[in-house]
């Protein structure tokens, strides 16, 4: 859409793009290098039969430097409010344990800890949308507040490659 | 002094760099099951009481600076 004045404003995902997220399908991935001024967004689907990436742990802690958001969005249109799918988010150096049900937005303050987050259970396909309130995405691990047991099954070769803006 | 590095610390060195004195001193790394930690201390004759360190909730991820 770039021909026009205003098409680059019009992000949708290359499906030829060789980047793949393991729990579904993405829609978008933007942030400043994408449109000047953008904030960082990843938006994709969660499609049942799907596993993390780390599926002992999911996302294990980390922090990020600017406020985030995470939307869970449920697809049933006779019950909009029902994710169809269980997600578990640990918040906090002490992983307060938390199970999403429900459609909502869970807000994350700058330099939180938070994670590991990971889908238990996907019923019915589902969104998810993840919102850095930055430019571009940060990100750091916290290996240590992890139990020993969950630490040693973490491929951390995998997550320290996407550690960023932090140096 | 007027701050202090309390147990909580998970020895992340976040907060060398967000010192805008450059009060927070960084030890020596620990290497230990697997992961390399950060200890820190506070340095009384770089510290000023900016209160930068305790300013927000969550400027240290474990909350582990507190006033002494």
């Amino acid at each position: 859409m770039a021909e026009t004045k205003y098409g680059q404003y019009f992000v949708t995902w290359d499906p030829a793009s060789p980047r793949k997220h393991p729990l579904g399908p993405f829609v978008s991935i933007m942030d400043d290098t994408v449109v000047k001024g953008s904030h960082f967004y990843m938006v994709h689907w969660v499609m049942p039969g799907t596993k993390p990436t780390s599926s002992a742990v999911g996302h294990p802690p980390h922090i990020h430097k600017d406020a985030e958001l995470l939307f869970h969005i449920g697809t049933d249109p006779n019950n909009p409010l029902d994710l169809g799918a269980e997600v578990e988010l640990f918040m906090g150096p002490e992983l307060e344990r938390h199970i999403i049900t429900k459609s909502c937005v869970v807000f994350i303050p700058p330099n939180f800890i938070h994670s590991p987050w990971k889908p238990l259970k996907t019923e019915r396909p589902w969104i998810f949308i993840e919102v850095n309130q930055g430019l571009r995405h940060t990100e750091k691990l916290y290996p240590q507040v992890l139990p020993k047991e969950l630490r040693d099954q973490v491929d951390w070769s995998y997550w320290k490659a996407k550690e960023e803006g932090f140096d | 002094m007027v701050y202090k590095i309390t147990e909580v610390c998970l020895k992340c060195g976040l907060c060398v760099k967000q010192c805008p004195e450059g009060a927070i001193i960084a030890g020596e790394k620990i290497r230990t099951d697997g992961l390399v930690l950060q200890p820190v201390s506070i340095d009384r004759q770089k510290c000023t009481d900016c209160g930068v360190c305790v300013s927000t909730e969550c400027w240290c991820p474990a909350q582990a600076i507190i006033r002494a």
